[in-house]
């Protein structure tokens, strides 16, 4: 592979390529670079090679969002004391995931209100109201849905009815806002009609 | 230095402010002493990034990378050691990513063989978002990778994605160092041949 560069020099072309290379040492191959045009044709190889790896940066508007949606699920996980989820979250098809996931947040609510009620602070109620919006607004992926449904359970804190949101309804392009009320519970699904099935 | 407001900080991410994000990670051990939770919220916001990265070029899908830098973050709020001062707390993570990344390439390939059909490709739409915090690699690039056996893969990740250097990778890894220079040096030999190949079909 390797196109006649100097035995001697090998090792430190490998280093100075990758930005490791002493800056005594450096200099000293720099010096033998001009003379030797196969060691300087090795060398712009793997440079050529190493920048071809780096990825292209760029800026975007939506990353916020992401990173709000990932604290605001990390925040629950965290609170609720989970276990490894990602291990059966993977194994399982990912609409699979979903639905479990979706389970884990109901159950992340639950767990949430009962710890809180000893403390009973408003002022966390309203954290955990906006967790729960960051998790309706930020829609991560394309086919990701939030739905919220009339179910027989209750809504684990009462004073999350009132507080809108948006539902992604199955039947409907667009999200449309909808205030909660006791007796709905909330979902993140993946399938439009996985969503559907659960109306 | 400017210290970060101390009060409306109850879930972990709601008072990740960037200020957070700047803080070294001595900082940051030494704000867990008065203050785990906010020293976990600046964790979370240095690192979430380069982290998710790491798991997406790694794995090339982003739920799977999701997912994992979820779990890196949730077994960083239960590890004790954590904020000890001699605790290394970058090589940490990413030796967590890194194992965790390797393992789940591991048992998709298990998964491949019970189902009797190759390994899916790695052709699959990403959503712009997360090609903006990967970051975009070429295509050639990204199939090159690809065909690298994956502990290779995980030494160019690191290296050239990641931007550790040697030094740090063979902290992270728990390899030595010159482990980690041979390896690279195997691993590129490959790419470069990998890369050659697409090219002549190309040209």
């Amino acid at each position: 592979m390797n196109q006649g560069s100097c035995p001697d020099y090998r090792d430190s072309i490998e280093l100075y390529v990758d930005g490791e290379l002493s800056a005594d040492a450096a200099s000293a191959l720099t010096a033998h670079l001009v003379e030797c045009p196969s060691c300087a044709a090795r060398v712009a190889e793997l440079s050529e090679l190493v920048s071809l790896l780096k990825p292209a940066q760029g800026g975007s508007p939506d990353e916020s969002r992401f990173w709000r949606r990932f604290e605001a699920e990390l925040s629950l996980r965290v609170a609720r004391g989970e276990t490894p989820f990602w291990r059966r979250s993977i194994a399982l098809s990912f609409p699979t995931a979903i639905t479990a996931l979706g389970l884990v947040f109901a159950l992340a609510l639950v767990a949430f209100s009962k710890h809180r009620e000893a403390t009973g602070l408003a002022q966390e109620n309203a954290q955990l109201k906006a967790a729960v919006r960051e998790l309706a607004n930020a829609r991560l992926f394309p086919n990701q849905m939030v739905v919220a449904l009339a179910s027989p359970t209750p809504l684990p804190t009462p004073e999350l009815s009132g507080s809108v949101m948006k539902v992604f309804h199955p039947a409907m392009r667009a999200p449309v806002e909808r205030k909660l009320a006791p007796g709905m519970e909330i979902r993140l699904v993946d399938d439009p009609g996985q969503a559907r099935d659960m109306y | 230095m400017n210290t970060p407001r101390t009060a409306d900080i109850v879930p972990i991410g709601a008072a990740t402010q960037d200020s957070l994000a700047l803080l070294e990670d001595a900082e940051i051990s030494s704000l867990a002493r008065t203050d785990r939770r906010k020293a976990l919220s600046a964790l979370v916001a240095k690192y979430r990034r380069p982290l998710f990265r790491h798991a997406f070029h790694m794995l090339h899908n982003a739920e799977e990378a999701y997912e994992i830098t979820q779990e890196v973050f949730l077994r960083a709020h239960r590890e004790e050691r954590l904020f000890d001062p001699d605790f290394h707390i970058k090589g940490w993570l990413y030796r967590v990513t890194a194992n965790l990344s390797l393992k789940h390439i591991r048992s998709r390939r298990v998964r491949a063989l019970f189902a009797l059909k190759r390994p899916e490709p790695v052709k699959e739409s990403v959503p712009p978002v997360v090609d903006a915090i990967a970051g975009q690699v070429r295509a050639e690039v990204a199939e090159a990778l690809a065909g690298l056996p994956p502990r290779f893969r995980q030494l160019v990740v690191l290296r050239y994605f990641d931007d550790l250097s040697y030094k740090e990778i063979a902290d992270a890894m728990k390899m030595p160092i010159g482990s980690v220079m041979s390896g690279l040096s195997r691993a590129r030999d490959r790419l470069k041949r990998l890369l050659k190949h697409t090219e002549l079909e190309t040209a």
